[in-house]
């Protein structure tokens, strides 16, 4: 085994579980990349995905998502997905659902170079399969946890969905009354002014 | 197997939609310093969330419903200015002594983070107060009185008179505080750099007139073991906390100009940003506190302002019994750079602010 390919191994036993760019930092100090820039250049767009799927939000799921994927799954490809629905366990990684439809979402948004731009390693008629067969996974898993008699799935999932809405704002939130006592003037000062002008105002005294 | 087929896919969407354009070099970052900042900060803020108990939840559920009514240019103001009382909320805590440190720590966690944003409401107003000192009654008013656009090109213009002050230190004490190497690299830093060096600065000063003069009584060699190893501006705010519970402290190494009838009031007016304050009334709910701590504020103030004469005895009435926010906002005029008084036992003539009694 060259060194490349210890590396690299080193690089997917990283990469499992949930998305941790600190975790791929630490393989920057790997003795191995000072010397190999293909693995350096790989070992970055690993970083770059990572932090991507870090920041994704979780996803909201509309409440008629489930039914609305599997009734196009089916208008397309019945026998296909009532073999895969007779597999009784379908292996989907947790998050991965989420993961996908975020990704997907991130993907369209129009924002440049937000992606690291990797080589393609597979045809898009399987990247396109690859996307219907994980699809079929997250609607799979949906339509199970519906079918757990638990009534309140469909609430729950909502309300994660708004608590998912709140959180980039949660700074807001949390300092809303503190931000309600300052006057419009303290507020401007607030937002300009720090500790250096401070201690520059009293050095000024 | 299932991740290499999640990249190919995402990859391919986004090849499919965007054609970055080719880079010249393998050197350019993938990832913007600002997104991977904004991938941080959610990361963080998700953490945050899962660490509130379910009533903080549910309180902050109520407030993001008013959020969402307010137009999107003035949640951003607000973000922005959360995000400022969240970073002074960390700084002060950080610069804590042990004492209210722990008794910080033994509160409930709901309870403690409230009393920190306490603290950093405290600490912004005070900001405030002392920038407004600064300015002429014409350019307050000015200021006060502008349109929201006005108001941040006026409070950017405001802050070039510190930029200057900084610059000033910087090239007074650089050479003494600073090592070749960092005086080298000054032409190259930005403005943040900039103001962190001077905060640096500051920070050396003092800690050498510690090692040269010693602490004053009272001052724990522990207490200023800890505070040596905070960063700059931790370092201040410490060192704010020390200088009013020591005001002997001699930080600067020279004689200071005698203190001004203003002086004293915004001392007085600064009592909410003794974290034991704070921590004293911390069995309050939040608005009792807040309401406790005024009161005790006007209270001070008015001693000031009757021991100082900075105002006749027929204002004094007046303020007595005017209402809180009335009674602030001219209190604050008091703080004014060019504040003029003729108290009942100076009638000799007007005097400005810091002139010698």
């Amino acid at each position: 085994m060259n060194d490349c390919t210890r590396f690299r191994r080193l690089l997917e036993a990283r990469l499992a579980g949930s998305p941790d760019p600190e975790g791929l930092r630490e393989l920057g100090w790997h003795e191995h990349i000072s010397t190999c820039a293909a693995c350096r250049e790989m070992l970055a767009q690993e970083e770059a995905l990572e932090l991507l799927l870090a920041s994704l939000p979780e996803p909201k799921l509309p409440p008629a998502l489930t039914a609305r994927v599997l009734a196009r799954l089916r208008a397309r490809s019945e026998d296909a997905l009532d073999r895969l629905l007779e597999l009784d366990d379908v292996q989907v990684p947790a998050g991965l659902s989420q993961r996908v439809l975020a990704g997907v979402a991130a993907a369209r948004a129009p924002r440049p170079r937000a992606l690291p731009a990797r080589p393609r390693r597979i045809p898009r008629w399987l990247a396109a399969a690859a996307l219907l067969l994980v699809g079929v996974g997250v609607a799979w898993r949906l339509m199970r946890s519906s079918d757990d008699g638990s009534s309140g799935g469909e609430e729950v999932r909502i309300a994660q969905a708004q608590d998912e809405e709140l959180i980039p704002w949660l700074e807001v939130l949390e300092h809303w009354e503190g931000l309600q006592e300052l006057e419009p003037v303290e507020a401007e000062i607030l937002a300009h002014f720090d500790t250096s002008d401070e201690a520059a105002l009293e050095e000024g005294s | 197997m299932i991740r290499a087929l999640l990249i190919t896919v995402l990859s391919s969407i986004a090849i499919s939609s965007v054609a970055p354009p080719p880079t010249s070099g393998g050197a350019e970052p993938r990832v913007p310093e600002s997104r991977r900042q904004d991938a941080q900060r959610l990361k963080e803020l998700r953490a945050r969330w899962r660490s509130f108990s379910e009533e903080e939840r549910q309180t902050l559920r109520r407030r993001f419903v008013e959020l969402e009514k307010l137009p999107v240019a003035e949640r951003e103001e607000l973000r922005q200015r959360a995000r400022r009382l969240d970073e002074i909320g960390r700084t002060l805590y950080r610069s804590l002594d042990e004492e209210a440190r722990s008794q910080l720590d033994s509160l409930h966690p709901p309870k403690r983070r409230e009393i920190v944003r306490g603290m950093a409401t405290a600490k912004a107003k005070d900001l405030g107060r002392r920038v407004l000192a600064q300015l002429s009654s014409e350019e307050r008013e000015r200021f006060e009185t502008a349109t929201p656009e006005e108001r941040g090109r006026l409070a950017r213009e405001f802050r070039q008179r510190t930029g200057g002050q900084i610059d000033h230190v910087i090239t007074e004490l650089g050479p003494e505080f600073l090592a070749p190497a960092e005086l080298e690299r000054l032409g190259q830093l930005d403005d943040h750099q900039r103001r962190r060096t001077f905060l640096e600065i500051v920070k050396r000063r003092v800690v050498r007139r510690v090692d040269q003069r010693g602490l004053p009584p009272g001052f724990s060699p522990r207490h200023w073991g800890r505070m040596r190893d905070l960063s700059p501006p931790e370092f201040w705010l410490a060192l704010e906390r020390a200088r009013r519970k020591h005001p002997d402290f001699d930080w600067r190494g020279e004689l200071g100009r005698s203190k001004t009838g203003s002086d004293h009031l915004l001392q007085a007016l600064r009592l909410d940003l003794d974290p034991m304050e704070h921590l004293a009334l911390s069995h309050l709910p939040r608005a009792e506190r807040g309401a406790r701590m005024l009161q005790r504020k006007r209270a001070k103030a008015l001693e000031v302002i009757r021991r100082e004469g900075l105002v006749s005895d027929e204002e004094l009435r007046r303020l007595e019994t005017c209402p809180e926010p009335a009674f602030f906002l001219a209190v604050r005029r008091m703080l004014g750079a060019d504040w003029r008084f003729d108290p009942p036992r100076h009638r000799g003539g007007k005097r400005r602010r810091g002139e010698q009694r």
